[in-house]
């Protein structure tokens, strides 16, 4: 069974998606971190990291190229890191800007999310944007996730300052939205 | 003016060292340090460790970059009597701060000492401009010691663990420059 949704399937990195991984970390609006700049990163680079990544049973990330099922186009990244199986998990996601508006995001993000709370058995997933994207807390939002805290005035983007905000969804608050799926993780 | 930036009247702060290990490895120990320790995420927040784990955490805190591991040292007696840490490796502007005294020397000022020492450093030597901690939502004592030098709560990490049945939440706190300056009376 693939990771698929109505308008994406999630599917590995390959070589070839490399190109287009690196225009999204240097467009400044698709990527939300300063911690990230400067915007000069080269295919190479990407090459280097997706050819230090080995076969392991053990891995706490996940990285995915989201490709539109109409065009087989790769419109965006979606990933998650720091797992702690069974536990927790955080995520992130970048939509080239061609795809902003066109669902494209929501629905990749229901993918990932219905893997994760159904496949990896997490209890709580995070993410983290902050107050200057709007976008981003609008839809995590829409997904079900509340902000849950902030570190005031930590992210200078574009001049100005904003906060880091952090957003989580509880097991629960995901299977309440999604009254189709029975919770069967044991009860703590 | 006093020249040395991490010495009070009664501590001072200096670099661990391996002989370090026997005393670190006593108070982590603590029943009442349990879920407090404020060691890498890499070693149990409450299982009971042995001193080879307690000397990779100093190795740990010995080669990290951007960030400190200072042994809190009592002027009266030579001991180390907790540490504090911090760590500006995502930004420098928004260092992350925390703090352990052993159980033996809490209650009795020490970790006032500290932070005044660690925040004066990083507002009057760094660029930092917002200080950040955190605890969880049980312990209290933590909570009142933040606000008590005013930090605010932020917000919760929901569910950041499990303890005695319960879970627990992660508490978020941060002060500003501009309001420690204002503490400060600048």
């Amino acid at each position: 069974m693939a990771l698929e949704g109505t308008n994406v399937i999630l599917r590995e990195q390959r070589p070839e998606d490399l190109q287009l991984l690196a225009d999204l970390r240097n467009d400044l609006d698709t990527q939300a971190w300063s911690k990230t700049l400067p915007p000069d990163y080269t295919q190479r680079m990407f090459l280097t990291q997706f050819e230090q990544r080995e076969f392991s049973y053990d891995r706490d990330d996940g990285r995915f190229i989201i490709e539109s099922k109409d065009a087989g186009e790769m419109v965006g990244y979606i990933s998650y890191t720091g797992l702690e199986m069974r536990w927790d998990v955080t995520i992130g996601i970048m939509i080239a800007k061609d795809f902003w508006g066109s669902g494209l995001a929501i629905d990749a993000l229901q993918v990932l999310l219905l893997f994760l709370f159904e496949e990896m058995g997490v209890r709580v997933v995070r993410l983290w944007t902050h107050t200057g994207n709007a976008r981003a807390i609008g839809s995590a939002e829409k997904l079900g996730f509340k902000v849950s805290y902030r570190q005031r005035e930590s992210i200078f983007k574009a001049g100005k300052r904003y906060d880091n905000v952090n957003m989580d969804m509880l097991r629960e608050e995901y299977y309440t939205l999604h009254p189709d799926l029975e919770d069967n993780l044991p009860p703590l | 003016m006093n020249e040395n930036r991490f010495s009070s009247e009664r501590l001072c702060l200096r670099a661990f060292e391996p002989d370090d290990v026997t005393v670190l490895h006593a108070y982590l120990n603590h029943p009442s340090l349990t879920g407090r320790r404020y060691i890498p995420w890499s070693h149990s927040n409450d299982i009971p460790l042995s001193l080879t784990q307690v000397e990779t955490i100093l190795e740990k805190w010995g080669k990290g970059e951007k960030q400190f591991h200072l042994a809190v040292v009592s002027s009266g007696n030579d001991k180390v009597i907790g540490h504090a840490n911090c760590d500006w490796g995502w930004d420098p502007h928004c260092p992350h701060i925390s703090l352990v005294i052993a159980p033996d020397y809490q209650r009795q000022g020490y970790g006032s000492e500290v932070f005044n020492l660690i925040l004066r450093y990083l507002y009057e030597n760094t660029h930092a401009h917002n200080v950040a901690g955190g605890m969880n939502d049980w312990n209290q004592t933590a909570r009142a010691f933040a606000q008590k030098h005013g930090f605010k709560e932020t917000g919760k990490m929901r569910r950041a663990g499990l303890r005695n049945g319960e879970f627990y939440d992660w508490i978020g706190v941060d002060i500003l420059r501009p309001e420690w300056q204002a503490l400060e009376g600048a």
